[in-house]
């Protein structure tokens, strides 16, 4: 079980301590907590690992307390206004299939799927975690449009070949 | 399901020359603009490639070189290693970097090939 580091009621940072003795100490669902891995402080309740302490609950969300200076752990920022990722995984950026697309000759779509794949990864190392969803929607939606005529203009040819052939 | 698709691929175009049958599939940007994607002729130089006929692979797609180890990078990340065991290679292929130079070099490849007939 790894340690966790809080914040006390003056918001100065306390622990070291185990997870078990967090409630001895007076931390509550609501209290800012910290343990290697980490990205930024959070609310009890909102980490996984304490789940079992705090169940999680989705009341709005407490203003943030001032940056707390420490040694060990990163210094608190007001997190972004969107969920914090350490609850979601990084949106899968479809980059196989834009470039599959764009191979398998459907270009210029397939371009504009490769585009939107590089953008979930920068918008994701950027932290905008609701612009890398959106990028990944829309390479994968690209990657549809460029795989879909890819398949209509394969059939027609293939079907005009065909006849041309059995015309002549 | 990927490796019978991949090798169903391989076996077509191994014992097909694109050249001389009129059904496989024909670009449809060459067809309608008349001018070449920058994937134009992979398939005949996939099936030079296939034949060891690397001078002819090359004359028919040289940017086959850039991307074909890039493909299979990114196909054997996505489907034959779940457990994430090149975790380096993963960062590299996926890395904003790397996929903003991929763009660069097919954007100009794209423009070049129509420039410089190839």
């Amino acid at each position: 079980m790894s340690k966790f580091y809080y914040l006390d009621a003056n918001n100065q940072q306390q622990g070291p301590v185990e997870a078990a003795e967090l409630t001895r100490l007076g931390v509550n669902a609501n209290t800012l907590v910290w343990t290697p891995g980490m990205d930024a402080w959070l609310e009890a309740r909102s980490v996984p690992e304490l789940a079992w302490i705090f169940p999680p609950a989705m009341p709005p969300a407490a203003p943030p307390p001032p940056p707390v200076t420490g040694t060990t752990p990163p210094p608190y920022q007001a997190a972004p206004a969107s969920i914090p990722h350490f609850y979601q995984p990084k949106p899968d950026n479809f980059l196989v299939w834009s470039i599959l697309a764009t191979v398998l000759c459907c270009v210029p779509s397939g371009i504009v799927a490769i585009v939107y794949s590089s953008r979930v990864n920068s918008l994701w190392e950027m932290k905008d975690y609701a612009g890398a969803g959106t990028a990944a929607k829309n390479a994968k939606t690209w990657c549809f449009i460029s795989l879909g005529l890819g398949i209509i203009v394969f059939v027609i040819a293939f079907i005009t070949g065909l006849l041309g052939a059995i015309s002549q | 399901m990927v490796i019978a698709l991949i090798l169903l691929g391989g076996i077509t175009l191994f014992f097909i020359n694109p050249e001389q049958v009129s059904w496989m599939p024909k670009c449809y940007f060459y067809v309608l603009t008349g001018w070449q994607c920058p994937a134009c002729g992979s398939q005949r130089a996939l099936h030079h490639l296939l034949h060891q006929n690397f001078a002819a692979a090359f004359a028919y797609n040289p940017f086959l070189l850039v991307s074909l180890p890039y493909l299979f990078a990114l196909v054997f990340l996505q489907w034959f290693d779940e457990e994430n065991r090149f975790q380096k290679l993963r960062t590299f292929c996926h890395g904003s970097q790397t996929i903003r130079i991929y763009l660069v070099l097919i954007v100009l490849w794209w423009i070049l090939r129509n420039i410089i007939p190839w």
